[in-house]
């Protein structure tokens, strides 16, 4: 008898412990059902909202660092497209909506977008976010596009100016040849058809290499995109960059590298290998990047060196490497900057530039981040974090020059008279060190 | 993308108080190394990152015995505690500047070996972590005051590995096995 109830008593306890184990093992929170922000079902306000909100959430590089607080915009603007919602469907369901009724909706709806998604990206740090929303109510057409950093950051600061830096600039080069202030000029005007450039101009985006009779040699060029012409050497771009790594390998005393980059909209990262690359004879570290290793806002992967290295044929320049920007320089040709500033030899001339620094990879599988794009919703952002070698993140502040040259209404007029200053200034700046 | 479990290494000191001949109080100080591997897959392929995550945890457990003199089986059944140590990592990284091409993704040139600490962040990491702990095992008198122990464990936390920072955060908590193989000296009468 007391063997039995000390046998049940042992039973009774060790029930009593497991049940108490099974009963705290199913304490563990489930995982929210996240979807892959390209495949999001969206068919109502709601649903845009969500899309947009969550693809953010997981997909965008710079919580880190930036100041937004996107589930206080979670919280204050889910309402507002659920009330949309509601609207909708009191329209759908009435009798009789009267035409002014129906359009009346029409412009609350648009209005409604352009704040809530106009505040909830405003102060995103991200300069190359480009946001594009597009849905349809019956024959109407509700858009939004955004660009939090290049359209509402840039002009608020104080030497912001919307002319564009380098009208007129192959002009100003062509009447240099024609002055023999420069020879071994290869260049021309960027065609007018090529989807990245503004056609508004003559002579609005150029690009060119030659060399001055004392042995600077520059190189002019809007985007970074020599490796896509790489193939087709009829292609100016090919024209221009063949020319400039002959005019390095062949010229006996070079004096200076300019790099004019004002205005550049950056482009291919393996470009810095056409036009940097040749010019060093050993690696060059010249910043880091990481990117994200899961949906938490705060899940990145390690920082991981930036390295350049030397291109197959290369000649070391220990000529001072100037490089020439200006507020609308961003992403290669801000890398291109830092990579420069990296350099003993190097020089950045020109004004602190647009801040948008983090490489684009445009393959969402890459990490799972960065651009999306679901039809209704195309996200263009970046896909890495940068920061310099010295551990600063400089997204929406820029690289600031060594030295400053302001883009002002008197060196704008300038340019319209033919002279471009900062072009000068750089001269100056190989020919007597002058920093001042 | 694919996510692995990684093996590792545990090592404790246990101290047990035996009530009755099947039942006692056991707790121990261990350190325990638990970690997780990220594989990239098809054109990502070789690109990786080890994570190694070092832990001190304190189990606080039930045990029960069974069997026979020198032979016994147990059973153990309790909670713990730990303290989320350090923590490295490392992978093989994409050099975005490395002179990509499509014909060769990764190789000296295009990639990056990391290894090294990864710092705690204050706003993401729990460095606290609890949850449920058992196992089953034998143990055999090898002398009067010497026996000898082999046991499977299983400790399952209940907390996250991260903080609740944001909206629709995605939980993350520890499993682990561990086989243990144990000496123990019997004090007392």
């Amino acid at each position: 008898m007391k063997t039995n109830i000390r046998y049940l008593f042992k039973l009774f306890v060790g029930a009593a412990v497991w049940g108490v184990t099974l009963f705290f093992s199913s304490c563990r929170d489930d995982a929210p059902e996240l979807l892959n922000p390209q495949e999001y079902d969206i068919n109502n306000n709601e649903s845009l909202f969500l899309a947009f909100w969550h693809g953010m959430n997981n997909s965008y590089v710079y919580w880190d660092v930036d100041p937004t607080d996107w589930d206080a915009m979670y919280d204050q603007y889910l309402p507002v497209f659920q009330d949309l919602d509601e609207k909708m469907e009191q329209i759908q369901m009435a009798d009789n909506v009267s035409e002014e009724e129906a359009e009346a909706f029409v412009r609350e709806m648009q209005e409604t977008y352009d704040e809530a998604f106009g505040n909830m990206c405003r102060n995103l740090i991200d300069h190359h976010l480009d946001i594009n929303i597009q849905t349809f109510l019956g024959n109407d057409t509700i858009r939004v596009n955004l660009m939090p950093g290049m359209r509402d950051e840039l002009p608020t600061r104080d030497y912001y100016h919307d002319f564009e830096t380098v009208w007129r600039l192959y002009s100003i080069i062509s009447s240099m040849e024609a002055n023999g202030e420069i020879v071994d000029l290869v260049g021309g005007v960027f065609p007018p058809n090529y989807p990245l450039i503004k056609p508004n101009e003559k002579d609005a985006s150029a690009f060119a290499s030659y060399r001055t009779a004392d042995g600077i040699i520059c190189l002019h060029f809007p985007t970074f995109s020599f490796g896509d012409f790489v193939a087709d050497p009829s292609a100016i771009q090919t024209q221009v960059i063949r020319n400039f790594q002959k005019l390095i390998d062949e010229t006996p005393d070079v004096r200076g590298v300019i790099f004019d980059v004002r205005g550049n909209n950056g482009g291919n990262l393996d470009d810095i290998y056409e036009i940097l690359a040749p010019l060093i004879d050993e690696d060059i570290h010249i910043g880091y990047v990481r990117t994200k290793s899961g949906t938490g806002r705060l899940d990145y992967g390690p920082w991981t060196p930036c390295v350049v290295h030397p291109a197959e044929n290369h000649r070391k320049i220990d000529a001072p490497i100037v490089v020439l920007n200006d507020i609308f320089s961003i992403s290669m040709a801000e890398m291109l900057s830092m990579a420069v500033q990296t350099l003993p030899n190097g020089c950045v001339i020109g004004e602190r530039t647009a801040g948008g620094t983090g490489p684009l990879f445009g393959d969402f599988n890459f990490s799972y981040n960065g651009a999306f794009d679901n039809g209704t919703i195309q996200v263009s952002c970046a896909t890495l974090m940068w920061k310099t070698v010295s551990g600063e993140i400089i997204e929406g502040k820029g690289v600031t020059p060594d030295i400053e040259f302001l883009q002002t209404p008197e060196v704008y007029n300038a340019m319209c008279q033919g002279s471009d200053l900062q072009l000068e200034r750089a001269f100056e700046y190989i020919r007597t060190g002058n920093i001042e | 993308m694919r996510y692995d479990s990684r093996g590792g290494f545990t090592m404790g000191v246990p101290v047990q108080y035996d009530f009755t001949d099947w039942f006692g109080l056991r707790a121990e100080l261990a350190y325990v190394a638990k970690g997780q591997s990220v594989h990239r897959t098809h054109s990502f392929e070789g690109l990786k990152s080890d994570i190694r995550n070092h832990y001190l945890q304190i189990p606080v457990m039930a045990n029960f015995s069974f069997g026979g003199t020198r032979l016994r089986g147990f059973v153990n059944a309790g909670a713990y505690v730990g303290a989320w140590l350090a923590s490295i990592e490392k992978g093989i990284n994409v050099n975005v500047f490395g002179h990509l091409t499509d014909a060769e993704l990764l190789n000296e040139n295009t990639t990056y070996i990391s290894d090294g600490k990864l710092d705690f962040d204050a706003r993401r990491d729990n460095r606290f972590e609890a949850g449920l702990t058992g196992g089953l095992g034998i143990r055999y008198l090898l002398l009067p005051r010497m026996e000898v122990s082999l046991e499977g464990r299983c400790y399952y936390a209940l907390t996250d590995q991260q903080k609740d920072y944001m909206y629709f955060h995605t939980p993350r908590y520890n499993t682990t096995f561990a086989l243990l193989a144990g000496i123990s000296f019997l004090l007392g009468k």
